[in-house]
């Protein structure tokens, strides 16, 4: 495969690429430092943030210490997408077939516009300048508070993204002379960590190769690729490959047998955007599974949606490690919410296909069997950042263990953006250790919190009181609620006083507790603290 | 020889002894807790049905029925009901790390952000718990959501009477007494209920005893 792969003339490529996008959807003002989190770590900043010393994958809280004014936006990738559609839009009135890697960075083949504006150089500069109008156009969108769009083109993906990458922090496109010898040139004197950055090769076998002493990519490709090959296997050759400026494509990537679309043909037309991202995701299962029966994976996927006055829209999507059935929905949506802003549906959707236009051998990202990622678990990610999007950050909680007396301080509900969700760490696990004065198992599958205020009577219908030695004035018969009829007692237990934090007197609490059992058979967990009954719990 | 036994051991601790099988997404069932196979004889929850809990003890009910599928690799999601308790949820057999809760805002969600909140969350979620509050969703929205939960696979397990989403099956602790407690003496440890399921399905109604929850919080036949 590999040496079929070395005659194919590497093609022309073109990169666009903003850096930060998510910061520029943020509208971040051209001096403020902005940074944009996803699971509670840092995935793009404004320079303002940059100079302060935030960088891409922080923890929000050593970002914060850096820079304690950091205005923090959450990533939101669907919005990332829709912003860049007029990006894309104008950069395709001048360049045919542009693929969509990322929401911010799109790719494609330079030959033709390059020969049209003559060359290279000429062509990056009107694409820049078309982007950068682009954006001028719409009201709150502005470039400065990241710099520029950076513009490489050079033979390959990788040695364009890699040429895109110097030019935004330059600020002038970069073209890179085509030809192998030159490609090498240009990159090697350039780190290996560049492969995990711009080709998304893992970071262990960089740092591998780093250990090793192997640091620019102009070693690496010095190296004889036979034994670079039987050392790292297929991952090795790969980087071989792009650090010698020869071919980008991943190794096993071929295209794909006619007959392996799917699509769906409406007989009604549909008008709605959730229904076609329903039926899409049909779609997506049945050719991720009919690949995945082969051991493929697609890489690079034409979405095309049709209406039935016509109107089309065709984009293609490029992902290099391969598209699961998740990411293709996901691409489905982007594309479909971008089409509806442009405002000019005027029929419902009668087609909708997805295309495989490459596809590569799955080695790698292959769900696990065991432990590790599961498509269950992709799906209920991707849910999770669509509910937060519907229902608001502070609405969709999960729980993190945290230990207490009570029955609410046992787990703690925190909003799910603030943690990695796939981390199964030890936020989960309740400390092995006892807390002293922790409730008896079972616990209650009803917690109230804060509390309800209720009373509690005795046979003659005095208030029942517990005194500081932790004795009861009389044994409780009959609980009053606030709504709801009063209900006896058939037995009880307790008190079991609770004396907390009895060094700090502005935290000090004293109270004491009691299982109750009313006659309708209902297990209520009760607590008294200064003469004030609240339920706090119920067995149900 | 020793260490080889219980690293199996520790093998069948990670799978969860007490179910009977994995969670495959092909597949047209989810796996339930042992205990209830007298109720169920082939133990398995249908996908894209929706599972009534009611009685005394639904709430626990409906966490133990949620157990089976969240132990074999499935995600819970619970929404319309913000008291639920996490630790009794664990005990009974859900994972903690694959439960995401969604919560009403303070201003509450009108009937079309309803429709949208559990549209996605039946994408996402193989198992769904369905508190009170899902029931003021209208009749039509309900219907189109149920479709959606068959088309794709989800359980819905609603807890208490909710007439919007109509259950296929209905399983209703008709007694529960808590054991343990006294005069002022004790603690509770264990509820012995006797369970019913009924259902379209179901051409007479099946009974069994459980521990629900037992001395330990988890789920046990009794």
């Amino acid at each position: 495969m590999a040496n079929c792969s070395r005659g194919r003339a590497v093609p022309r490529i073109g990169v666009l690429w903003c850096p930060h996008w998510p910061v520029v959807v943020a509208g971040a003002a051209s001096t403020e430092a902005v940074m944009v989190l996803r699971a509670n770590r840092v995935v793009a900043h404004s320079l303002a943030a940059g100079a302060e010393g935030i960088a891409v994958g922080q923890r929000r809280r050593d970002a914060q210490a850096r820079c304690p004014l950091v205005r923090i936006e959450q990533h939101d990738p669907a919005g990332d997408a829709r912003a860049f559609e007029r990006v894309v839009q104008a950069v395709g009135t001048i360049v045919p077939r542009i693929e969509i890697t990322e929401p911010g960075m799109l790719t494609f083949i330079a030959r033709g516009p390059s020969r049209y504006f003559g060359g290279d150089a000429a062509m990056a500069t009107t694409v820049v300048r078309i982007a950068i109008e682009s954006l001028g156009e719409s009201a709150g969108l502005s470039l400065t508070a990241v710099g520029s769009f950076g513009m490489g083109v050079a033979d390959g993906r990788f040695a364009a993204g890699v040429a895109a990458r110097r030019s935004a922090r330059a600020g002038t496109p970069a073209v890179v002379t085509a030809g192998q010898w030159e490609t090498a040139a240009f990159l090697a004197r350039l780190p290996v960590r560049l492969l995990t950055v711009v080709a998304g090769v893992p970071a262990e076998f960089v740092q591998l190769l780093t250990r090793l002493g192997v640091h620019d990519l102009g070693s690496l490709a010095a190296l004889p690729e036979v034994d670079v090959a039987a050392r790292f296997g297929p991952l090795g050759s790969f980087s071989h490959r792009i650090a010698s400026g020869v071919d980008d494509r991943l190794p096993g990537t071929h295209d794909p047998p006619a007959g392996l679309q799917v699509d769906r043909i409406f007989e009604q037309p549909v008008h709605h955007s959730d229904v076609l991202v329903f039926v899409a995701r049909q779609l997506a299962e049945e050719l991720a599974g009919q690949l995945a029966g082969d051991g493929r994976v697609c890489t690079r996927l034409v979405v095309i949606a049709e209406t039935e006055h016509g109107e089309k829209s065709e984009r293609v999507w490029y992902r290099s490690s391969g598209l699961s059935a998740a990411a293709m929905v996901e691409r489905v949506r982007w594309q479909l919410d971008a089409w509806a802003q442009r405002d000019t549906i005027t029929a419902g959707v009668t087609l909708l296909r997805l295309d495989p236009v490459e596809v590569c051998s799955d080695e790698g990202v292959q769900m696990g069997l065991w432990g590790g990622r599961t498509q269950a678990d992709e799906w209920a990610v991707r849910a999770v950042t669509r509910l937060v999007a519907i229902a608001g950050e502070q609405q969709v909680l999960v729980p993190a263990a945290q230990g207490g007396r009570h029955p609410h301080e046992a787990f703690k509900w925190v909003p799910a953006i603030t943690v990695d969700l796939l981390e199964h760490a030890e936020r989960y696990v309740r400390g092995a250790a006892p807390w002293p004065g922790q409730l008896p198992v079972p616990s209650p599958a009803i917690v109230h919190a804060p509390p309800k205020p209720i009373s509690v009577g005795d046979a003659v219908g005095r208030e029942v009181r517990v005194t500081g030695r932790g004795t009861v004035s009389a044994a409780p018969a009959v609980v009053r609620f606030a709504t709801g009829p009063a209900e006896a007692v058939q037995s009880w237990a307790g008190p079991w006083p609770v004396e907390e934090r009895w060094w700090d007197l502005a935290r000090a609490r004293r109270l004491a507790r009691f299982q109750v059992l009313t006659r309708s058979g209902r297990l209520l967990l009760l607590t008294v603290e200064q003469g004030q009954w609240w339920l706090t719990a119920e067995y149900a | 020889m020793g260490a080889r036994a219980s690293s199996l051991a520790s093998l069948a601790d990670i799978a969860g002894s007490q179910v009977l099988s994995g969670v495959v997404a092909s597949e047209r069932t989810l796996a339930m807790l042992a205990p209830f196979e007298s109720l169920l004889p082939r133990v398995a929850l249908q996908r894209g049905s929706v599972v009534g809990c009611q009685g005394s003890a639904a709430v626990s009910l409906a966490l133990a029925l949620a157990a089976g599928p969240s132990r074999a690799g499935a995600w819970v999601g619970v929404v319309g009901f913000a008291d639920l308790g996490v630790a009794a949820a664990a005990e009974l057999g859900v994972v903690p790390a694959r439960l995401i809760m969604v919560t009403e805002s303070t201003a509450g969600f009108d009937d079309a952000v309803w429709a949208d909140v559990l549209a996605a969350m039946i994408d996402g979620f193989d198992v769904l718990l369905f508190g009170p509050a899902t029931a003021q969703v209208r009749a039509g929205t309900s219907r189109r959501l149920i479709a959606r939960a068959q088309a794709r696979g989800a359980v819905i397990i609603t807890i208490g009477a909710n007439a919007a989403f109509a259950a296929d099956l209905c399983f209703e602790a008709t007694q529960a007494t808590w054991r343990g407690l006294g005069e002022g003496c004790g603690c509770a440890n264990g509820r012995r209920a006797r369970v019913q399921l009924s259902g379209r399905r179901v051409p007479r109604p099946r009974h069994t005893e459980l521990w629900l929850p037992a001395a330990d919080g988890q789920l046990q036949s009794g």
